[in-house]
């Protein structure tokens, strides 16, 4: 490593450690982190409660249950993370802007430092929940568990992305939210209502050529299929199952998700660079 | 089937040489290549003792003798054809290990195959290797009891070959006691009316747990159906009786509980179908009548196509399942109350003005999620979306979005309390996996540091 780039780093360094204690201070962070730990143990406890009372299976539907929380809260929280960082901070960007730094480095530190503090919120929830499981269900069901503590980490990265895209590309805070907002509306609920409406107009026309890509380009829709692969409910998804399971069955097909996840991180982040290295702060 | 029960029944049998009637006698075979004479020598009402070791088979029985085995003697037909071949009836096979049958289902290598003999009993016998088990045709009266049977089929495995009781054209079957395992169907009944399948233990088979096709008036009570592709698939078979099953784990992408096609005017009650891909399968099925059932944990609690018409289901729990009930017509004469009474529905959010037990609002099972997903099964790959759930909502709010009108006007407010079952709940694993808990415990913590540094730092 030659010294420029270790000097990079250490600035990107800088910038991240600034960033993650900042995140850190802000209220919307806190509430994450207070309400995810809360739900996660909650579910955990009271779904395993219920599922031993009755005495069957259970534990995958804890899983899936989680999985439910984390596909809706999880974008949101990365989304307005990403999104506060940088829009409407204009007078304290400019100090930062005007340091020794290439913008490259503050944008890349901010999206570490973001990542981080998301990561460690959901590193306290899923852990208090995984200790709860593995005391109560034993071995079986952690592996489901672990692909969707992965996973989650992976979907807030992800929207953290996302929202240092938009608001390098809205600078006013409102706007950006707006769309933040929006973008989170379509990941969660209009991109699969509109994939259900278009199934149901298109009537029988040959779906899996449409359905699938369109499904894998969703990271929501993926993060939800993945898991529910996981835990061993893929029979959920009917004879569809059978595909799925072949394609994420393989190793090919596990690297194609990976790829697709980790292309959707890496692009915004990228495009966030160019526009935040080109707009005069 | 202990090996002190069958000595003391071999005692029995030595106890039963002094005592018994002039012309029929009890003759004990030493292990190695006499049976195939002795039995061939017996007369009717002989008893043929086989002592301990293994006995070279094939053995055919022509005459209506008792065939039992001491502890630890085994019929091996050397993995040709048939092991034991019964043409003659009221033959009694008891306490006997049968195993190595011929691999060609052409010629039904099995063994034990019954043809044409009424009122033989199979009793605590044992079936090692075989292709088919017991194959019965014309054998009306058939007794098969304290059975284990275990096959060759792989589960799961389409081409797995051979089943476990093969019962044909035989009415007044009794099939009891008796578990089944690793093959084709676990038993398969065709022209076998008024059966009685009662207290079977049908798991891991590669196909069906049970299957009938052109069977009527049977009745299939307290049997466990577990990790079959479906546990008890029903075809042409009308007046059932199917009482107090659990129909357990059949999970797959093509896997039922209760499979039920053509099959008319059954009596479904107090059977437990729980954690089943689709616990109850219905196609041109008409009349059935569906009561205290348990259906919990399913992906699919009912489905039904439209050729099914005036079956009625009520006083059930539907328990978390994924669709209740899915259909694909949106007019129906199937009921889900009887008129006074409807079934407790998990997901249903009812209210009781009138504190008597039943809901004043009626329930619609069918969502539209389901209600396209059957239609277009593709589409069941946005199963578990946050979209799907606000669809739900919506219906909630919007009647209008209901898909069908399949309506129980008497949803219960508490589950009914079903009779039965629990007895053979599925054992869990419930020692803590103390890596795993480290490893979270581990997550937990480093999360927690990690914030608290943040919070802390300057």
């Amino acid at each position: 490593m030659n010294a420029f780039t270790h000097g990079a780093w250490r600035r990107i360094r800088v910038v991240a450690r600034e960033e993650y204690r900042r995140a850190l201070e802000t209220r919307w962070l806190f509430g994450f982190t207070a309400l995810f730990a809360v739900l996660v143990l909650g579910l955990s406890y009271f779904g395993l409660a219920q599922g031993r009372e009755v005495g069957f299976q259970g534990f995958a539907r804890v899983t899936l249950s989680l999985m439910n929380l984390v596909l809706l809260i999880v974008p949101l929280t990365g989304l307005m993370l990403g999104i506060t960082s940088i829009a409407g901070s204009s007078e304290t960007l400019a100090l930062l802007l005007a340091q020794p730094v290439t913008r490259g480095e503050v944008l890349l530190g901010r999206f570490l430092g973001l990542a981080a503090a998301l990561s460690a919120a959901q590193a306290l929830g899923f852990g208090g929940g995984g200790v709860v499981i593995a005391l109560n269900a034993g071995f079986g069901q952690i592996p489901g568990f672990l692909a969707l503590t992965a996973l989650s980490l992976v979907l807030g990265w992800l929207t953290v992305a996302a929202a240092l895209c938009i608001a390098s590309i809205w600078p006013d805070r409102l706007q950006a939210m707006s769309i933040g907002l929006l973008l989170w509306l379509g990941l969660v609920v209009a991109y699969d209502l509109g994939v259900l409406g278009t199934t149901a107009l298109l009537r029988g026309a040959p779906l899996q050529a449409v359905l699938f890509p369109a499904l894998l380009l969703n990271p929501v829709d993926l993060v939800r299929i993945l898991v529910t692969l996981a835990v061993g409910s893929g029979a959920l998804f009917g004879p569809t199952s059978a595909v799925l399971a072949g394609m994420f069955g393989s190793h090919a097909g596990i690297a194609v998700g990976v790829t697709v996840l980790a292309l959707e991180t890496v692009l915004p982040l990228a495009i966030a660079t160019r526009v935040f290295s080109r707009r005069d702060w | 089937m202990t090996g002190g029960a069958a000595r003391l029944l071999a005692l029995a049998a030595a106890g039963v040489l002094a005592a018994s009637p002039a012309g029929a006698s009890v003759t004990r075979v030493p292990a190695g290549d006499g049976a195939r004479q002795a039995v061939a020598g017996a007369a009717a009402g002989d008893t043929l003792v086989l002592a301990a070791g293994v006995h070279h088979g094939p053995l055919r029985i022509e005459r209506g003798l008792t065939l039992r085995g001491e502890a630890g003697s085994v019929v091996d037909g050397g993995r040709r054809g048939t092991v034991l071949e019964i043409v003659a009836p009221g033959v009694v096979i008891e306490d006997l290990a049968v195993r190595g049958s011929g691999t060609r289902a052409l010629t039904i290598d099995s063994g034990i195959h019954v043809i044409a003999a009424g009122g033989v009993v199979i009793r605590r016998v044992r079936l090692d290797d075989v292709l088919y088990g017991i194959y019965a045709e014309r054998a009306t009266g058939l007794v098969v009891e304290d059975c284990h049977l275990h096959g060759r089929a792989t589960p799961g495995d389409p081409s797995g070959e051979g089943n476990g009781i093969h019962v044909w054209y035989t009415p007044d079957a009794r099939l009891a006691g008796n578990t089944i395992d690793h093959f084709q169907d676990g038993i398969y009944l065709s022209f076998a009316h008024n059966t009685l399948v009662a207290h079977d233990r049908l798991q891991d088979n590669a196909r069906y747990g049970l299957h009938t096709m052109y069977c009527q008036q049977n009745r299939l009570v307290e049997n466990l159906f577990t990790r079959n592709v479906a546990g008890v698939a029903i075809m042409f078979s009308n007046h059932l009786v199917v009482e107090g099953n659990d129909v357990l784990h059949n999970r797959g992408p093509r896997t039922y509980g209760l499979l039920l096609r053509d099959c008319s005017d059954g009596e479904f009650i107090n059977n437990r179908l729980v954690d089943n891909t689709v616990a109850i399968f219905m196609d041109n099925s008409n009349r059935n009548r569906m009561r205290g059932n348990l259906i919990q944990d399913n992906g699919w609690g009912l489905l039904m196509f439209s050729s099914c018409d005036g079956n009625e289901f009520a006083e059930n729990n539907v328990i978390h399942n994924d669709y209740p009930v899915a259909l694909d017509m949106r007019r129906t004469n199937n009921r889900f109350d009887d008129g006074a009474r409807g079934n407790y529905w998990s997901d249903n959010a009812p209210y009781d003005l009138d504190d008597d037990g039943v809901s004043d609002v009626p329930y619609s099972p069918v969502t539209a999620f389901a209600f396209l997903s059957k239609q277009y099964p593709d589409l069941a790959i946005l199963a578990r979306s946050p979209a799907v759930a606000a669809l739900g909502v919506a219906e909630r709010v919007i009647p209008a979005m209901r898909p069908s009108e399949a309506v129980d006007r008497f949803p219960l407010l508490e589950p009914v309390a079903v009779s039965g079952g629990g007895t053979r709940r599925a054992p869990r694993a419930t020692a803590p996996a103390w890596a795993t808990l480290a490893g979270f415990g581990a997550l937990a913590l480093f999360g927690l540091l990690g914030l608290l540094r943040g919070w802390r730092a300057p």
